[in-house]
């Protein structure tokens, strides 16, 4: 035995530890400040963001990595009719999709529509309640026709934190829609006219979602699928990604918390905000 | 149709281990084409009490993007329509018809590869997702799925790589065959592919373990008399060729970044891609 491990083996034995004895794991936690994959308590994992990645089949498209969860989204349009009480606004649905190809815990429909129905409430909540697009936009004719935005989001790869990746690539999504010229013909039907220039659908906000958990009085930001089995008690935070200000804040069940936590949970998420900021002007150097 | 020689595939992008818990992943791009394979197992057989044999059970799908591309251009046929609206179908629920064609013609493809005999009372399953689908998903997924099982570490036989083509007759009158590799949706539904006006000519899938020279899946639509085959076939199995030479190539160079992990039972081999020009 080397005196001192390397870092894989510390990693190995880590993880070896939290599945053997899960609940000794947790509570040496505290003391270790090593996480399962090695990182710190606060310290969030890579994000990669790609957009426009299904330019044949969808309207817009991206694909949202972080660490090794994976989300692929793509925008479909449709002509609707407004609903009655919103005469003037376009509509926004989400599905999720999981299969058992991301994770084998998916492998009965049960457990699939389990989670993609939480997911899919979450995704929504978060395009409709907090306005990422002026609905007001998606009006082709009052009353009569709007544009109805189906955002699909395809599960590839489930590693934790699964609804922060379909929060972020729903919107990255969106932000890649452009929607066609359209007239209305003499039989009130919606033509589209394909040789005018599209026009990009302009996002209102941008909240960056993150996941936070919380254990022995510690917050935990970004978990992984491991971590998220052990800790039942969650937080779900976005915050707009120019003005840093709160836009969704949700506690998911588990232990109660002392309200100072919630402070450094919004500023965790400031992180994650930092490093889509990061990203996002990385992209734009590219192009 | 779009500038490529008769002969010349799509650009190919090929990805590995892309899904985390999977035992082994690949992703494989034919430009628009875009196909992501997982692999798990090998695990417990539930439905028998014993067998010999290992089981290779395939699961292919279409994600919900694919799905509506596909209805948008017409190709989704099938009286069995999901009818949810605006909903993609795909993710939970049974598997469409062609979803559960596609995955026979897969999983067949696939089993004279893998070497069954050497995992009694194991399942391995083989999941396939469509994401954008531009002609050729199901070769496409074959030729992933065989590059997912080597990351897996399952012992094969060989490589399987899987090309299809389209024949079709250029001028009236002279039976003479034209056959071009790899097409994309437009080349092989219009006209050349035998949907239309009535001509003869049809699109033949191949799948081929260039190690042994074994074909392990054919498969075709449309009208060809035996003449055509033996053309059409001919090519899918250089394009296969082609094809293969490219999933080695990655596959090695995949293990030596990952500093030896095992891999599949790829043997020594020349690689065969002769007309490469990438």
């Amino acid at each position: 035995m080397a005196d001192t491990p390397s870092r894989g083996a510390v990693e190995e034995m880590i993880s070896f530890y939290s599945r053997f004895d899960p609940a000794t794991y947790l509570s040496d936690l505290e003391t270790a400040c090593r996480r399962q994959d090695g990182r710190s308590n606060k310290q969030l994992r890579p994000l990669k963001l790609l957009q426009g990645v299904l330019q044949k089949s969808t309207a817009g498209s991206s694909l949202a990595k972080i660490g090794d969860t994976k989300v692929l989204a793509g925008v479909s349009l449709q002509v609707g009719q407004p609903g009655e009480d919103s005469p003037e606004k376009g509509e926004i649905g989400v599905e999720v999709n999981l299969l058992p190809l991301c994770h084998p815990k998916f492998s009965s429909i049960q457990a699939q529509q389990e989670e993609s129905k939480a997911l899919e409430n979450f995704v929504q909540s978060v395009l409709l309640r907090c306005n990422v697009v002026r609905r007001e936009d998606l009006c082709i004719v009052e009353g009569r026709h709007v544009w109805k935005l189906n955002v699909d989001l395809q599960c590839l790869s489930h590693d934790g934190s699964l609804a922060d990746a379909c929060v972020l690539s729903a919107l990255l999504a969106l932000a890649d829609v452009t929607l066609p010229v359209t007239i209305v013909d003499t039989d009130e039907k919606v033509v589209v006219l394909h040789d005018r220039p599209p026009r990009r659908l302009e996002m209102a906000r941008f909240p960056i979602p993150l996941t936070i958990g919380f254990h022995a009085d510690m917050l935990l930001g970004d978990l992984s699928l491991a971590e998220e089995e052990r800790i039942p008690t969650r937080l779900r935070i976005a915050v707009d990604c120019e003005t840093g200000q709160l836009c969704t804040l949700q506690k998911l069940g588990g232990v109660s918390m002392a309200s100072e936590h919630l402070d450094s949970a919004v500023a965790l998420c400031g992180a994650r905000q930092k490093q889509f900021l990061l990203e996002r002007d990385l992209r734009q150097d590219k192009s | 149709m779009d500038g490529r020689a008769y002969n010349q595939l799509r650009p190919v992008f090929i990805d590995l281990n892309t899904v985390s818990h999977a035992s082994g992943s690949a992703y494989l791009e034919m430009e628009h084409t875009k196909v992501l394979v997982a692999v798990y197992g090998p695990k417990a057989r539930q439905d028998v009490e014993f067998s010999d044999e290992g089981k290779l059970r395939c699961d292919f799908r279409y994600s919900p993007f694919a799905l509506r591309a596909r209805r948008q251009t017409g190709k989704e046929k099938g009286g069995r329509e999901g009818g949810r609206e605006g909903g993609g179908g795909g993710g939970g629920g049974p598997q469409r018809d062609e979803e559960r064609a596609a995955s026979r013609t897969v999983s067949q493809a696939l089993e004279a590869s893998v070497q069954l005999a050497k995992l009694p009372k194991s399942v391995v399953e083989v999941f396939v997702l469509v994401l954008q689908t531009d002609g050729g998903e199901v070769g496409a997924a074959i030729s992933c799925a065989s590059l997912a099982l080597a990351e897996a570490g399952i012992e094969l036989f060989g490589l399987v790589a899987s090309c299809e083509v389209v024949a079709f007759m250029p001028s009236e009158g002279k039976r003479e065959w034209r056959v071009r590799v790899d097409p994309s949706a437009a080349e092989e539904g219009g006209e050349e592919g035998g949907r239309e006006g009535g001509k003869e000519g049809g699109v033949v899938g191949l799948a081929l373990m260039p190690v042994s020279g074994e074909v392990t899946q054919v498969w075709q639509k449309g009208r060809l008399d035996s003449h055509g085959i033996e053309r059409a076939l001919e090519m899918a199995a250089d394009g296969a060729r082609m094809v293969h030479a490219l999933m080695r190539r990655r596959l090695l160079t995949y293990m030596e970044q990952e500093g030896g992990g095992e891999g599949g039972g790829e043997g020594e081999r020349r690689g065969g891609g002769e007309g490469m020009e990438r």
